[in-house]
């Protein structure tokens, strides 16, 4: 494949991802990761 | 070449902590944005008051007030999410300690994943022999309360007065039955402070 | 040396609360609703941001939408544009292990080709099959299987730093803290004798990021004309990868040992273009 097609592929899927996680960005889904993130895990450090 | 790399590398990154945050500001500081801003006055509460005002619907749908709550000599207040293994094992327990002390001590519940999985919270709740309210932690005019009880773990309970004060500290990890204790001394603290 | 910077650098930007390390409590502003690219749990006292596999998992298991727009975009762009440059340079635990690997051991320089599709059943099975589909039966949550029983990042940056912070979290544990740690410090022997072993084996993060090696816009460029094809890079690669025959293979970390190797410069750190 020629550079250029290998560079637009991957720069295609780049943007995909950008796209998606703007989507989720609007979905609200920080929010929702941070209310999970800011408390401890307590599985992730072995208690039940 | 490899400068450009790495350099890219944190350029990405941080473009995306810019995608939607409210503020810059709050976003550096390492404690929760959702500090408040008011000074608790209790001139006018009344004696037995819960000492925050907020209407709310809990998790089997009926709506409660701050008047559902008050007329207790203490106020338990307990932070919990249905994704939380330890939380889910002693609410069986909590609700025994809830019932042994109903008169003198209003439970409230404060559910941080209410609006992801309000239907799991209420089956674990009425499964376990809930009988005290669970609402939004997030429930405006709570936020004070909310602040007092956040310490990076959950479950964690804090138990205030009728001012709003805190009796005792930040109670952390889950307690079952021993939370007895603690509501024992945060009693006797109160009556003989009287 | 150039790497190791970097490596420090992207430690010091996954985690830069160093004072909760001492207070024993975690950062929970709002910068934990952005993930790291690296696998930094969000338990670590001094971490900013949210673990990108925990949050991912925390979705499957829940009971709202099940998969995360936003760290599976942020996942593929990162994976676009870097692969598993990520891996070599900007993730803690692989800069945990590329130190323990520095100790004076008896080094194995292996291939793992089977051993290595073992990630990709981790992160089918582990970060998204049981989560999502074993619940409880009352609150209709899952169970984080990769976080609970395998993370090695969870145990050390974030458990061992919190245990030694708080004492009441001492008395709660119990048998899956064994395990954790059984296998938080078999992985950290591991990494003494084999070079990256839970990033080729294990590491969910590392399979998302090397199913896009191939075409990630920034990679190690071999220039066929200027090789001597003398094999001086295969054998200075740490995972026994030959960048002449496989250039950029799922499990090139970038790490660039290969292009300092070369005495013809044929082989460099750049962009897509002519070569391969």
């Amino acid at each position: 494949m020629s550079v250029r097609k290998r560079t637009l592929v991957t720069a295609a899927v780049f943007v995909f991802g950008l796209l998606l996680a703007a989507a989720g960005a609007r979905a609200g889904e920080n929010a929702v990761i941070r209310d999970k993130g800011a408390v401890i895990c307590l599985e992730c450090i072995g208690i039940g | 070449m490899l400068k450009k790399v790495i350099i890219a590398i944190t350029v990405f990154f941080c473009s995306f902590m810019f995608l939607s945050c409210d503020s810059w500001f709050d976003m550096l500081g390492n404690v929760s944005a959702d500090a408040p801003t008011e000074v608790l006055t209790t001139a006018d509460n009344e004696t037995g008051s819960f000492p925050f005002e907020f209407t709310a619907e809990d998790i089997f749908g009926e709506t409660v007030t701050r008047d559902d709550l008050s007329g207790k000599e203490i106020y338990f207040v307990h932070l919990w999410a249905t994704w939380c293994g330890p939380c889910i094992a002693e609410m069986g327990e909590l609700a025994e300690v809830a019932e042994m002390y109903a008169d003198s001590v209003g439970f409230l519940g404060l559910l941080t994943d209410y609006y992801e999985n309000r239907a799991g919270a209420a089956r674990v709740a009425e499964a376990n022999g809930v009988t005290f309210m669970n609402i939004p932690d997030r429930t405006p005019g709570l936020e004070t309360v909310r602040q007092m009880v956040q310490s990076g773990f959950i479950p964690t309970t804090i138990i205030i007065d009728g001012a709003g004060n805190m009796i005792g500290g930040q109670l952390v990890g889950a307690k079952g039955l021993g939370y007895a204790r603690y509501i024992e001394e945060a009693l006797e603290t109160v009556r003989s402070g009287q | 040396m150039k790497r190791l910077l970097a490596q420090i650098g992207f430690f010091v930007l996954h985690n830069p609360y160093l004072q909760n390390f001492f207070s024993g409590r975690i950062y929970d502003g709002k910068l934990k609703g952005f993930c790291a690219p690296g696998l930094n749990c969000y338990s670590c006292p001094a971490a900013a941001f949210s673990c990108p596999i925990g949050s991912l998992q925390n979705f499957f298991r829940g009971t709202g939408h099940n998969i995360s727009l936003f760290v599976t975009g942020f996942l593929i762009a990162m994976g676009a544009a870097f692969g598993r440059f990520v891996c070599g340079f900007a993730c803690p635990m692989g800069f945990l292990q590329d130190l323990i690997y520095k100790a004076p051991t008896p080094k194995f320089r292996v291939r793992l080709r089977k051993l290595s599709y073992f990630k990709y059943i981790v992160l089918a099975a582990f970060v998204i099959i049981l989560p999502f589909s074993v619940r409880d039966y009352l609150s209709g949550l899952g169970y984080p299987w990769f976080c609970a029983y395998i993370c090695p990042s969870g145990t050390i940056f974030g458990a061992w730093p919190l245990l030694a912070a708080n004492d009441f979290i001492r008395g709660m544990l119990g048998a899956l803290f064994n395990i954790k740690t059984a296998v938080a410090i078999g992985l950290i022997t591991m990494a003494l004798f084999i070079n990256r072993f839970f990033c080729r084996v294990l590491c969910p993060l590392g399979a998302i990021y090397a199913m896009f090696n191939k075409i990630s816009f920034v990679r190690i460029n071999h220039d066929k004309p200027a090789c001597a094809n003398c094999a001086k890079c295969s054998e200075s690669c740490n995972l026994r990868l030959d960048p002449v025959k496989e250039s950029s293979h799922p499990d090139c970390m970038r790490c660039g040992n290969c292009v300092r190797a070369c005495g013809e410069k044929a082989l460099k750190y750049g962009t897509i273009n002519k070569s391969n």
